[in-house]
């Protein structure tokens, strides 16, 4: 039950080598990057709307930050229920798990657009999808990326839960079958690939993205 | 009601974007030779009503002149700027102007305003992105522009990567380069040490020589005032009211020395001082109130005094 190193790593082995790991892998990465394109834009302009329609935010704002203290997987057996065992409701539970983080940090990154770049802007004639695209989302660009950061933990966390819950492939299901089987050094195993997925996409991705913002905008010296 | 609630939840939605809007928009028709915007009666009250900016202030601004506002600080000057760029409604009262009625304006404010995210050149060329010209002409016009305010080494540069001076002579160039007929200044000079003020100064004058376009320019520095300004108009502050308009007829171009721009610097400070220490009667006057008001008001005094 305590498996060594060695083991860990000739399980992968074993598991890479019947095309289960890589199947798992690209089932679990395709679902990550689909669930979690559409949190960044379902995150983004619920950010957005909440930033810019303060009537809208006094009224669901309160709501949404106590959603958000729910883990997403709670959402699985409503979802299940709507949505029947498909790729759509263990999507739903990324999307929900994702989208809340990436619009907190929108919504708080637009309200945060200097005001002085505002003021510019529209009297330079800047209005409605102008100042939108030309301006506040720019402008909010480091807060964005940042939650868009945060978001991509979210869903990879969501989604291990979801695939615990829900027989469906995936790095997940590799897991449960690790424990039918009483294949520590398996369980074990796939910890390490999804610490690896994560960080690799962290560090790839995310770190790149912030670096080139944080210089080009100025918030770090270059 | 649909439309009513966009506004409400999209309010950027609803203003009609002058940019593209060729079709003649239903607005209070505006064409005065002589006059380029002309505020009457107007206030202004934040905090629902309760904080008033400005009463029952009627201005004109004058086409083709610079008219300089001055007057002590919290005075509502910023206010009446916003009120002609269209970037504040009245709380009651008319603004007609050319910008009401569609044509551009420059802006020039305290801060550059810069947008962090564009290289200078882009900065620049940001009014024309705006206006749908063309990439390879608003970069060539834009350009242009940075010549002109002796920035164009520095076109691929980041604004945080400029000092404030060159700052804010991108933000002048970015006021020009759409070349409107009306530019306003908010105070644009003041963060600027007194050797790039007096540069940037003539540079405005020499924008003015060269285009006689309508230049409202407010500062709380009367000498600057008086050096660019056609008229300077002295307001009073809380609420603001026109106190005094000084005409300043020393040639073009001047220098802070020259012996008419003293005079009138002379008048202005007068009608200032007056202000501030009128002000500062009041406030001596209403702290004289407010004790013995409270003090009466208050039970406790008596109460101590019957212990």
């Amino acid at each position: 039950m305590f498996p060594s190193p060695i083991d860990v790593g000739a399980a992968l082995a074993r598991a890479a080598a019947s095309g289960e790991l890589p199947r798992a892998v690209a089932r679990t990465g395709l679902r990550l990057v689909v669930g979690y394109a559409v949190a960044l834009a379902v995150g983004v302009c619920l950010g957005v709307v909440l930033a810019r329609a303060p009537r809208l935010r006094r009224a669901i704002a309160p709501l949404l930050h106590g959603l958000s203290g729910v883990p997403s997987v709670c959402w699985l057996p409503l979802s299940v229920l709507w949505f029947g065992l498909s790729e759509a409701a263990i999507q739903v539970v990324v999307v929900v798990g994702a989208a809340l983080p990436i619009a907190s940090a929108t919504e708080a990154a637009v309200r945060q657009v200097p005001p002085i770049v505002d003021r510019a802007a529209r009297a330079m004639g800047a209005r409605g999808p102008s100042l939108l695209f030309r301006v506040l989302l720019p402008a909010a660009m480091p807060g964005i990326t940042s939650g868009a950061r945060l978001g991509w933990t979210f869903a990879l966390r969501s989604l291990m839960a979801g695939e615990l819950l829900f027989v469906s492939g995936g790095l997940g299901q590799l897991l449960e079958a690790g424990r039918d089987l009483g294949d520590a050094a398996l369980v074990l195993g796939v910890v390490v690939v999804i610490v690896a997925l994560g960080r690799a996409v962290e560090t790839t991705v995310f770190g790149r993205v912030d670096r080139a913002v944080a210089r080009r905008w100025g918030t770090v010296a270059a | 009601m649909f439309a009513a609630a966009r506004r409400r939840l999209f309010p950027w939605t609803a203003a009609p974007s002058r940019a593209r809007s060729s079709a003649p928009i239903p607005r209070d028709r505006w064409a005065s030779a002589t006059v380029f915007a002309s505020l009457q009666g107007v206030s202004v009250a934040y905090d629902d009503g309760r904080r008033a900016v400005l009463e029952d202030l009627s201005l004109d601004i004058p086409r083709g002149s610079v008219t300089c506002l001055v007057g002590p600080s919290g005075g509502g000057k910023s206010t009446i700027l916003n009120l002609v760029a269209g970037l504040t409604r009245p709380t009651r009262g008319a603004v007609r102007s050319d910008v009401a009625a569609g044509s551009r304006v420059g802006v020039v404010f305290q801060e550059a305003g810069l947008m962090p995210w564009l290289t200078l050149l882009d900065n620049v060329a940001f009014p024309l992105a705006l206006a749908g010209v063309d990439r390879t002409e608003r970069r060539e016009r834009a350009a242009e522009m940075l010549r002109t305010v002796h920035l164009l080494r520095f076109r691929d540069a980041f604004p945080h990567e400029l000092s404030g001076g060159m700052q804010q002579r991108g933000a002048l160039a970015r006021a020009l380069v759409t070349d409107p007929p009306a530019i306003l200044f908010d105070e644009p000079f003041a963060a600027l040490d007194a050797e790039m003020r007096a540069l940037l100064q003539d540079e405005v004058e020499r924008v003015f020589l060269a285009s006689r376009k309508t230049l409202l320019f407010v500062t709380h520095d009367v000498s600057e005032a008086v050096r660019l300004g056609d008229r300077v108009v002295v307001l009073g502050a809380r609420p603001a009211r026109v106190l005094e308009t000084v005409h300043v007829d020393a040639p073009r171009p001047r220098a802070a020395s020259d012996a008419a721009v003293l005079r009138a610097v002379r008048e202005v400070t007068a009608h200032i001082k007056a202000e501030v220490d009128k002000i500062k009667r009041e406030e001596a006057d209403d702290g004289w109130c407010a004790s013995q008001g409270d003090a009466a008001a208050d039970p406790r005094r008596h109460l101590g005094r019957g212990i």
